[in-house]
């Protein structure tokens, strides 16, 4: 895209918007784990970069949106526990023949829920933004503006975390 | 634990799969690792919730409407030097110089023009009906002001808006016909692709599609025609409400009809002639079986 195109054309306003708000929704609930207040400050977010459509160049617009969003979460009262829940966007076939057949049951999936929940903001955002949204560390990094070394820090320290809460389920089954 | 701490830190690269046979092994137990791979690949099919992307832009789109009304536009320091420096200019040149710049063209009762734009657009003007655009900045900012009908064929180069009082066009392509009398807006594409606004909503048309604004709501059609039927100097309605086609004949016509009340609510269908009015009229009254007759001055009166 060249820099003559203005966020303030409502073509491409909407353009962002549909390319980037349900990332943003997600990136905003891995922080405060309350789906509405989500949509509601990724909505908020957006309104933003309405006002200020005039200053910002379109190549960054996804920095400001995360920007920006961070900002909101912040003014808001920090929450200081969140508890994230999924959805699967595909049912798994309950075979109890699979060897993995116990990492993918209800019960299994509240315990990674937890773990995740419990992981710190950082960790949390930069793992769930590579899995569920598909950024790379370095978008990741772009988007949170800090380094790729850091995400992979992040990224680290939550699977770290994960495989001490699967050999605790497994253990405890057994 | 089984596993090395200090090459935890390569599981971060062991997820994106860039890791050596070598630094594998490091990685500690395989099995567990596997176990990892399974949980990962899981949590990568999750999500918070649906996303309604169309229900979402709607609302932050209403949002941002309500916001506007008590937004201060700040403007970029170049910007207000800008007008600053135009400001100077209007001194200078003196306001006629502006003034020439915008180009209003209408037409009366059955009249009908064809406008060429700067950049060799055409608008083809049907009666009644009026247009004005800026034609000093013309090729930066193709904006056209519309009242009435008309049919635009545009030269591909960028935007190109019709703001008319109800809504406004944007073209994606090139060949569409605007009808914007009164209340009432009707676009029909007929080569490429416009982006029709109106009372908050917004569609796309593509070629052989029409929208109509109806009940405050913008309804979606097929066309099949590959020009509108002003041009060839005749109107089709289909279930069109009768005072809409009366406003519409008066632009055809020089003549007054005071349509009662009781008439209203009926609905027309059929084929009206741009250039006789009898037939016209006859062709509106007679299939409605409503009597009419004409009075002295030309007025159509009913009994």
């Amino acid at each position: 895209m060249d820099s003559s195109v203005s966020v303030c054309e409502e073509k491409v306003y909407s353009a962002v918007y549909r390319s980037h708000a349900e990332k943003l929704r997600n990136f905003l609930y891995y922080k405060c784990g309350d789906l509405d207040k989500a949509e509601d400050l990724m909505h908020d977010t957006f309104q933003k970069l309405w006002q200020k459509c005039a200053e910002i160049l379109y190549e960054k617009v996804t920095g400001f949106l995360f920007t920006v969003a961070n900002n909101l979460f912040l003014d808001l009262t920090r929450s200081e526990k969140v508890s994230l829940k999924f959805e699967k966007s595909q049912q798994p076939a309950t075979d109890t023949s699979d060897p993995h057949f116990l990492l993918r049951t209800k019960e299994f999936q509240e315990k990674v829920e937890m773990t995740i929940s419990s992981l710190p903001e950082g960790q949390r955002e930069a793992f769930l933004l590579n899995r569920i949204d598909k950024m790379t560390y370095k978008e990741i990094a772009q988007h949170l503006d800090i380094s790729e070394t850091a995400v992979e820090k992040r990224i680290t320290k939550a699977l770290v975390k994960l495989r001490e809460a699967i050999k605790e389920f497994k253990n405890f089954k057994i | 634990m089984a596993e090395n701490p200090e090459n935890n830190e390569l599981l971060a690269k062991w997820l994106t799969g860039e890791i050596t046979e070598e630094e594998l092994a490091q990685l500690g137990d395989q099995v567990e690792l596997d176990e990892l791979r399974v949980v990962t690949d899981d949590i990568a099919t999750w999500t918070p919730g649906s996303f309604d992307v169309d229900r979402g832009l709607e609302k932050l789109q209403a949002r941002n409407k309500e916001g506007e009304k008590g937004k201060v536009i700040s403007l970029r320091p170049w910007v207000s030097i800008a007008a600053t420096i135009s400001l100077i200019l209007v001194g200078y040149l003196g306001w006629n110089y502006f003034f020439n710049a915008q180009v209003n063209i209408s037409t009366g009762i059955a009249e009908t023009k064809e406008v060429t734009l700067p950049d060799g657009s055409l608008i083809k003007l049907d009666a009644t009906s009026e247009i004005s655009y800026n034609k000093r900045d013309w090729n930066e900012n193709r904006v056209v002001a519309l009242k009435g009908q008309a049919f635009f064929d545009v030269e591909k180069a960028g935007s190109f808006v019709v703001n008319t009082d109800v809504g406004t066009v944007e073209v994606l392509g090139t060949q569409f016909n605007i009808n914007a009398l009164n209340e009432h807006f009707k676009v029909q594409c007929y080569e490429g692709k416009v982006a029709v606004k109106a009372a908050d909503q917004e569609k796309i048309l593509a070629v052989g599609q029409q929208t109509e604004l109806q009940n405050g709501r913008l309804t979606l059609v097929t066309h099949e025609s590959t020009a509108p039927d002003w041009i060839a100097g005749f109107t089709f309605y289909q279930g069109a409400p009768l005072p809409d086609v009366i406003d519409q004949l008066k632009r055809y016509y020089p003549i007054n009809i005071d349509l009662p009340d009781q008439y209203a609510g009926l609905k027309f269908s059929g084929k009206v002639v741009h250039n006789n009015q009898s037939q016209a009229l006859r062709a509106i009254f007679d299939t409605m079986e409503i009597q009419y007759s004409l009075d002295q001055k030309g007025n159509v009166v009913f009994d």
